[in-house]
């Protein structure tokens, strides 16, 4: 199969779009974890949401642009409530109260889904100028995969620039690797933290629009991502932009060709990988700051 | 540290009374919900031996459900007699932490975290697969140890409950001689500065497996005891949702505290079933009294406890002494 | 008899070599100080000399026997031990409790799990022993983490001591304390059991004329000058890179012949 070039391409973009998702909610949860050293689990709860308030604004007529504006806004906003009402204070207590106060949210958080909106799994349509294939190097792949992907690569450059160009990156960069020379230096790390804990779940919010419309809108749909997004982080180590672009290529590689090449051991491939990786790396490919030994 | 091992064991001791009142308060399901939070807790305790040289493990169901596949597959289809059985799924416990230790433990972390995770994920997805036993849709036919020579009848909710909960006891008695013990104090150093224990001496790496082989052990025994109160062995006594529940019941509990974790199992397993009876929705309810707990009792409950008990030495200790510059 | 050397001992962190070519001798129960500006590398040679760290090139023997691949814990086992620049304690254990670890694996019964710690008289009778040597028996109940920063410091090396060291290693030990902490440190070390090597990293410039018989001089990772103080004194390289012109000057400095 694999010997079929249009086959083997389309799963390799298939691959990439797949890493590309990964990779927006990785790296908010990767930055928030090398930062603030938060094990924030209901980052998919966040996904989740803005997922159904693009799927609310859809029932409602709008259009999927409108929701690709929209729906990550109010996430972001339901997101920074939660931060400040109950997720900010237990960034002191260590990783255990994290896990339990953030499964509560998760809890919570699917609960309140399922009361406002039901058990169905639902849908987001595609928007109708990207609904179509693309003659992409002699064979047909769909424009809207690859408008993720396009997507995914834009935000990446766009942290890059960020990460590097400004002060602010500079600032997020020297935290993740010592939190508390920052400090000294009279920087108002909790404004820092606000901030990238904002961006994090604008990007949550994001890919849960633009992975609507090819995953579906359902309950659970925060549980069954947020271990995949926990791996990625892992493998690709916390704290780093390149971590989280490096760690999502690989799941995603290894997720989608594992389930063509080894299809009664797909779900073990991933964890395998993880596994592997950590014997080797324990704290990951390319960690960031404190996590280099 | 006297004083807190004094409540600790107080809180212990009415517990064990409120189980026994409530044993002869409740009809038959009410004992065999008694069963089972016999068996979480002891489920619970063997995570609590990990938490308390630092390590937190997120796939602790695993052990639970090797214990419970290694007892219902030589019972029901070898045709193994159930001690024996029980005796075999121990052993494996052991073996299996032994080996996974010699990985797992070169991590630490939310590193370690995950890879305990993906663990048990790979052994949930080994279960659902496995055709021997029937896959997703799991096993019946799970016997129980039969113990009527000694004039107990298991297959009664009644003894079964009296006979876990006695289990979970005594498991509870040696686990808090081994608090207790040099082991036990070493392993609290490790988690507080793993660092100055080694420039100590001290073999680290050593006293973080023996912990792990035992934590994986009893947890085996805990997943064989399970199978014998279902009767029924199905992959989703391995699913990572079974580590979050025995996590959380013990963070809830109070991590390292021992009767905190048994507390915590109590609490979850009868929030579940008065929570799910009451509600559609209970799993809102069972979200806000975790967040409620990580907020106000970030030490659990056994934890909030302690903090009340110092407060009060501490100011009587100031009303005796008011000269005497005291803790905050 | 315990003679700690080491032999071209390097290590580097990338680009940065913090310790160059280091080949030192510390003989047997003579009491040395180590000093130098901050970034000389003075704590990377305890950290390779303890175990913490492994060199990159270079050779540490005890007594002849190459320890070099030898762990943190076994050299410790075999009597080096070491305090840190940074209190490095068992924050919510007391006094005793924190010593009692230390007299514990000295005395090999960590490993029992059947008996309670309570009944392991020696360890706690170890303990206090420490306790009363670094000045903290009335501090014995005292949880680590309430303590003052000065009584931090003296449990700081009471745990080397309770390893029952042959060579003691004491970084900075006397940073952050007042006056009194310090003669009291001072104190401590010079009722230090004469057969003790003890090397001390030490910025206190009257403490270490006080108590070395040798000073060893560290710059740039490198051994610039070692001697006795009247030598380090009279060495106008020491005095130019690192005592500044002023030299030893308005010290209440004893020399030691």
């Amino acid at each position: 199969m694999l010997l079929d070039p249009g086959l083997l391409a389309e799963q390799l973009l298939n691959s990439l779009q797949l890493a590309m998702l990964l990779f927006l909610l990785a790296i908010g949860l990767s930055v928030t974890f090398g930062l603030m050293d938060y094990l924030n689990l209901a980052h998919g709860t966040i996904y989740m949401f803005s997922a159904y308030a693009a799927l609310s604004i859809a029932q409602r007529g709008g259009s999927f642009w409108l929701c690709l504006l929209v729906a990550p806004l109010i996430s972001t906003a339901i997101g920074l409530l939660l931060y400040f009402g109950v997720l900010r204070r237990a960034v002191t207590k260590g990783h255990l109260v994290q896990v339990l106060l953030t499964v509560g949210v998760i809890y919570v958080g699917g609960d309140c889904v399922r009361m406002l909106f039901g058990d169905a799994p639902n849908s987001v349509p595609q928007p109708i100028i990207l609904s179509h294939t693309v003659n992409f190097f002699g064979f047909e792949y769909p424009a809207y995969r690859l408008f993720i992907i396009a997507l995914g690569l834009f935000v990446q450059i766009a942290l890059y620039l960020g990460l590097e160009r400004t002060r602010v990156g500079a600032v997020v960069r020297a935290g993740v690797d010592d939190r508390a020379t920052v400090e000294t230096l009279g920087i108002n790390i909790g404004l820092v933290f606000t901030f990238v804990f904002a961006l994090g779940a604008y990007l949550a919010g994001v890919a849960g629009v633009a992975a609507a419309p090819i995953f579906g809108v359902y309950p659970g749909m925060d549980i069954s991502i947020i271990i995949l997004v926990l791996i990625v982080v892992v493998v690709g180590g916390p704290g780093s932009l390149k971590g989280a672009i490096v760690g999502s290529l690989l799941i995603a590689f290894a997720d989608t060709f594992g389930k063509i090449l080894l299809p009664q051991f797909a779900m073990m491939m991933i964890y395998t990988v993880m596994a592997v990786v950590l014997v080797f790396r324990p704290h990951g490919l390319l960690p960031a700051g404190r996590f280099r030994v | 540290m006297t004083g807190t091992d004094l409540w600790r064991r107080a809180i212990a001791v009415a517990m064990a009374v409120s189980a026994i009142v409530s044993y002869f308060l409740v009809g038959a399901f009410g004992r065999e919900l008694m069963a089972e939070i016999a068996i979480f807790a002891i489920f619970a305790m063997s995570l609590d031996l990990l938490a308390l040289c630092g390590l937190v493990s997120f796939g602790h169901a695993g052990f639970f459900g090797i214990g419970a596949y290694i007892f219902g597959g030589l019972t029901v289809l070898a045709g193994w007699p159930p001690g024996a059985a029980m005796l075999a799924a121990i052993v494996a416990g052991a073996l299996i932490a032994a080996i996974a230790g010699l990985f797992v433990l070169r991590t630490s972390g939310v590193f370690f975290i995950m890879v305990t995770l993906a663990l048990s994920l790979m052994f949930y997805a080994w279960a659902f697969r496995n055709p021997m036993f029937n896959g997703g849709d799991g096993m019946g036919g799970v016997p129980r140890v039969d113990l009527s020579p000694i004039g107990i009848d298991m297959k009664s909710a009644g003894a079964f409950a009296t006979v876990t909960m006695i289990v979970c006891a005594v498991i509870w008695v040696g686990l808090e001689i081994v608090l207790g013990s040099p082991f036990g104090r070493m392993l609290s150093a490790i988690r507080q500065n793993p660092g100055r224990v080694r420039a100590l001496g001290g073999n680290v790496f050593n006293y973080r497996m023996a912990a792990y082989v035992g934590s994986g052990t009893i947890a085996a025994f805990a997943g064989s005891l399970m199978a014998q109160h279902a009767n029924f062995i199905s992959p989703d006594v391995g699913n990572w949702f079974v580590s979050g529940d025995v996590l959380i019941a013990v963070v809830t509990g109070g991590i390292g505290t021992l009767i905190g974790p048994i507390i915590g199992a109590t609490l979850l397993i009868v929030l579940k079933h008065t929570l799910s009876s009451l509600f559609g929705y209970w799993y809102l309810w069972l979200g806000l009294v975790f967040i409620g707990v990580a907020l106000f009792m970030p030490n659990g409950i056994v934890g909030a406890v302690m903090q009340i008990q110092q407060r009060l030495s501490a100011k009587s200790k100031l009303e005796h002494h008011p000269e005497s510059e005291d803790e905050v | 008899m315990s003679v700690l050397e080491t032999q071209n001992l390097r290590k580097s962190f990338g680009a940065l070599t913090a310790t160059q070519d280091v080949s030192l001798r510390f003989e047997s129960g003579i009491r040395y100080a180590m000093i130098g500006p901050n970034g000389a590398g003075k704590t990377t040679l305890f950290n390779l000399l303890s175990g913490s760290l492994r060199p990159n090139y270079g050779k540490i023997l005890l007594n002849d026997v190459d320890i070099t691949s030898h762990s943190q814990e076994e050299r410790a086992q075999i009597g080096i031990a070491r305090s840190f620049q940074r209190n490095n304690l068992f924050p919510e254990l007391t006094v005793r409790e924190n010593l009692g670890i230390a007299c514990g694996i000295k005395a090999g019964l960590m490993p029992t799990f059947w008996r309670s710690f309570r009944g392991f008289h020696s360890a706690h009778a170890c303990a206090d022993n420490v306790a009363a040597k670094v000045g903290l028996l009335d501090e014995l109940d005292r949880p680590a983490r309430h303590m003052s920063y000065g009584s931090q410091r003296q449990l700081e090396v009471g745990l080397a001591l309770a390893c029952e060291p042959t060579v003691l290693l004491l970084d900075e030990p006397t940073s952050g304390m007042s006056y009194e902490e310090t003669r009291r440190m001072h104190d401590l070390i010079n009722a230090l059991p004469r057969a003790l090597t003890v090397i001390v990293i030490e910025h206190d410039m009257d403490i270490v004329l006080s108590f070395a018989d040798r000073i060893i001089v560290l710059d740039y990772g490198r051994v610039l000058e070692q001697g006795t103080p009247a030598e380090i004194q009279a060495s106008s390289i020491v005095r130019e890179r690192y005592l500044g012109q002023g030299g030893f000057a308005g010290a209440d400095a004893v020399v030691r012949p």
